[in-house]
């Protein structure tokens, strides 16, 4: 145990660094500056154990996860399903771009504000606009891992007459993993940051939300503290989640 | 039998077959020797339908076809079995059982008794080749398609994918036609020898040789390969 704790310092000795000293420059700036303005770190803490003690924390954190977990897996489920479809067929590529370019070039506030005109303020416009928003990001990976499979391949399964089912599970899925987990691993980050945004402007709880109270009552320790638990949230997904596909598809690849 | 009529194929400007007409009979194994650039692959991909002719037809008597290729061309995420079988899908698709015992009989028959399990970056070249080979055999073709299989390995292991190759071939007559760059090679396995040379290509010499496979000593090897050069050099 201690053995695998010296180890884990030694490999990573040069990130740990780096938290020390970017800890160390805001506690700096936050004694050269005015509490309200920037919170220290220890302040933060205790805001952030005050949240968890009073479940404040616990509630908001429950509202918004399962806010950003439907937008995703809509956002994912349609994004990958065009993407497969796209990638197949040039024609309905072309047909989808103009879209997926609309989405990406609007600023993603103007969904907000159209998805609480027409759902009005809650759960359902968050959902909607994290599930837009993340369908570009998830189509454009899945056209690309659709794109990289080996013609070569292709070619081979056209001499062997692979039935279409089979080419589509042992080719192309397999193929389009790649493309997946790239847009998989940036949708993850991204949906968050989307429903967060969502919920601050257009929702009555949830983090953003809480966000958006601690900002009209200037609680900046809070504000800092649900930066923290945001950050802790995302650095979580990326292990549960990320790691352990990216570590699946490596496996082929000894 | 495979017979070819009047074929012509170009690629943009550049005409690589042009009226070219001949046939392979059934079950003879035929190696298609020629420089580089040639249109020898253009002509393997025409009869597997990779290709469609400009211009002329071809004539089949089965459609039953299996080509191993220049690469191996393996699923780099299947395994050596999954690989083996892929061809099977078509053929039985609901006999899962059966499919993996054909597969197994295959990865025993080319030496990789052990490896089933392994996935293509785990294989050396000459197993790829193996694998690539067992696939081709696994669906029983009528005819096999060979496209310079060996060339990427080295003098000891071509020699061993000669003899798996002889073996596999010994238990069914099959059409093979194979496009190799080495005469060694076509001397050691073919029936027959067809020399293609200029562009677009004719040609210059269809040989049959008539010794036993077993007869073909390096003596005798060495004596048709000079005979050939002399042939296609006095063209």
């Amino acid at each position: 145990m201690m053995a695998s704790i010296i180890r884990l310092f030694t490999e990573r000795k040069y990130y740990i660094l780096g938290i020390v000293i970017l800890v160390a420059g805001w506690q700096a700036l936050a004694m050269a500056s005015h509490p309200l303005i920037v919170a220290s770190p220890l302040s933060t803490i205790t805001a952030f154990l005050d949240m968890l003690n009073s479940g404040e924390l616990g509630k908001s954190l429950v509202v918004t996860l399962k806010r950003q977990l439907l937008g995703l897996a809509l956002g994912v489920v349609a994004g990958t399903f065009l993407g497969v479809l796209g990638g197949l067929k040039h024609a309905l590529d072309s047909m989808i771009m103009p879209a997926i370019n609309a989405v990406l070039a609007t600023p993603s506030v103007i969904f907000v504000v159209i998805a609480m005109v027409w759902f009005g303020q809650g759960s359902t416009q968050v959902i909607f606009v994290t599930a837009l928003l993340i369908t570009p990001i998830m189509y454009l990976n899945s056209v690309k891992g659709i794109h990289s499979i080996d013609s070569q391949l292709l070619q081979m399964a056209t001499v062997y007459q692979v039935p279409g089912r089979v080419r589509m599970l042992k080719l192309y899925l397999p193929g389009l993993l790649n493309g997946f987990i790239a847009g998989f691993s940036l949708s993850v980050a991204s949906s968050l940051r989307i429903t967060i945004m969502a919920e601050l402007l257009g929702a009555q709880n949830g983090i953003g939300n809480a966000i958006f109270i601690t900002r009209s009552y200037l609680e900046t320790d809070k504000l800092f503290a649900w930066t923290i638990t945001l950050i802790i949230l995302v650095a979580i997904m990326e292990t549960v989640v990320f790691n352990p596909l990216h570590k699946y598809s490596k496996k082929w690849q000894a | 039998m495979i017979e070819l009529r009047n074929i012509s194929k170009s690629y943009d400007d550049l005409g690589v077959l042009k009226n070219l007409s001949f046939s392979f009979r059934a079950g003879e194994f035929v190696c298609i020797c020629g420089p580089s650039g040639i249109g020898k692959t253009t002509l393997l991909q025409l009869i597997a339908g990779l290709e469609q002719p400009d211009s002329g037809s071809i004539h089949y008597q089965s459609h039953k076809l299996a080509y191993v290729f220049q690469e191996p061309r393996l699923i780099p995420w299947c395994n050596v079995i999954e690989n083996i079988e892929i061809g099977l899908h078509a053929l039985m698709p609901q006999d899962k059982p059966l499919r993996r015992k054909t597969c197994n009989q295959l990865a025993l028959q080319v030496g990789l008794d052990g490896f089933q399990h392994y996935y293509p970056a785990q294989l050396s070249g000459g197993m790829k080749q193996r694998v690539s080979l067992a696939r081709a055999f696994a669906v029983d073709p009528d005819i096999l398609l060979l496209d310079e299989p060996f060339s990427s390995l080295n003098d000891e292991l071509r020699e061993v994918m000669c003899r798996y190759l002889i073996d596999l071939l010994a238990a069914k007559p099959r059409t093979s036609i194979m496009v190799t760059h080495n005469i060694d090679e076509a001397v050691r396995l073919a029936d027959r020898i067809i020399f293609l040379q200029h562009r677009p290509c004719k040609i210059v010499l269809d040989h049959t040789i008539k010794v036993a496979l077993s007869d073909r000593n390096w003596k005798y090897r060495m004596e048709q390969i000079e005979l050939m050069q002399t042939l296609t050099m006095t063209d």
